[in-house]
């Protein structure tokens, strides 16, 4: 019985061994692969995406070149001549001979924009990210002075007289007439005080 | 058609040659079809696996040049994409078919019947070994792989492999013996 056992194991285990794949496998899989290689998108080497990306570089710098010039004209001769005194020449040009030396900074805020944008934020610092990336918001309003607070209140609960105490013309008025009458009391005795 | 696949394949033995796909599908596809029959015993999940096999290597030919020896690295792939169709199917609904190959032709009509249950109730109870023994019964028995081989393609040591070598072989003697209740 264990002979038995032992040679049915064997029997099975070689049979398994020797088992011979079906005719033509070799040539179903390789028309497979070649169908997977025919689907798989075609790969760059990486020296072609280098170039690749070199260019778009180049032509987007060119792009703003252009775009900032379009927007700000180099002709300029007042400031120019302004900030080339000792030359006598011609305003134009100081002119040319200027903006090809000195950069001038440009007027309108437009081109600050576009330089901004060339210069991105590193993403190493989410921080900043954050905050450049945070909407714009106005300033929040300043505390009011002692001044506005009164105004504010009298402006809330009118008081006349706090109110006629703010025109100065009355003020002056009002005690312009209490100075006389003090005066008018103290310098005019009445005849039945010295009795 | 062959030609036309010219993909760079670094082969383990001759270290540093390259060979392409239409070299390594000839070379060593019997070899996978073998160890994926051993888990499926089917031909042709075992042809299925075998191209995926390939497909695989198609896909990961960049990390190619750091396998170190493609030849168990295609029989683990291999055996891994086996095991894992074999959830799907039941190699036991097989054995039939399998058994009736396995009785020679030259055998009297009187014995074949007998032959046919002895195998099938081989297969049978090699299903139910523990699944570790049954693997490395079935990697033994393609006889190329030697133990540090299959060391490799189990991730296991081989100490461990010629134990459950040798648990496996006695648990399924001692369970046929038995009639198949051990």
């Amino acid at each position: 019985m264990n002979q038995t056992s032992q040679h049915d194991i064997d029997q099975v285990l070689t049979a398994l061994r020797n088992t011979t794949p079906p005719t033509g496998m070799e040539s179903r899989i390789l028309k497979a692969v070649e169908q997977r290689t025919a689907s798989l998108p075609s790969q760059l080497p990486a020296r072609t995406w280098t170039w690749a990306f070199g260019a778009a570089a180049l032509i987007t710098a060119l792009a703003l070149t252009a775009i900032h010039l379009h927007r700000n004209p180099p002709s300029d001769p007042v400031s120019t001549a302004s900030t080339n005194h000792a030359t006598p020449t011609p305003p134009l040009q100081a002119a040319s001979v200027t903006n090809r030396h000195l950069p001038k900074p440009s007027p309108s805020p437009q081109p600050n924009k576009i330089t901004r944008r060339s210069a991105p934020l590193c993403d190493c610092d989410p921080l900043a990210l954050a905050e450049s990336n945070a909407p714009s918001l106005p300033a929040p309003e300043m505390p009011l002075t002692a001044q506005e607070k009164l105004l504010l209140r009298v402006a809330q609960h009118p008081d006349p007289v706090q109110i006629e105490q703010f025109d100065l013309v009355a003020k002056a008025a009002r005690d312009a007439e209490e100075k006389a009458q003090f005066q008018k009391f103290f310098n005019h005795p009445t005849p039945g005080d010295n009795e | 058609m062959i030609e036309e696949l010219s993909l760079a394949l670094p082969l383990s033995h001759p270290a540093g040659s390259e060979a392409d796909l239409a070299d390594l599908v000839p070379t060593y596809s019997p070899l996978l079809f073998r160890v994926a029959h051993s888990v499926l015993r089917s031909r042709p999940e075992a042809e299925d696996v075998v191209q995926d096999v390939f497909v695989r290597v198609l896909q990961h030919r960049r990390s190619l040049p750091a396998v170190r020896d493609i030849r168990v690295w295609l029989i683990r792939i291999a055996w891994n994409l086996a095991l894992d169709r074999r959830r799907r199917i039941r190699p036991d609904q097989m054995d039939e078919l399998f058994a009736k190959t396995l009785v020679a032709k030259t055998t009297p009509a009187d014995e074949i019947i007998d032959e046919e249950q002895r195998i099938k109730a081989v297969l049978q109870q090699l299903e139910r070994l523990p699944k570790a023994e049954r693997q490395v019964l079935l990697l033994s028995a393609l006889e190329e792989l030697d133990t540090v081989e299959m060391a490799k393609i189990m991730s296991k040591s081989e100490s461990a492999i010629r134990a459950l070598l040798f648990r496996a072989r006695t648990r399924l003697r001692t369970r046929l013996d038995k009639g198949g209740n051990a």
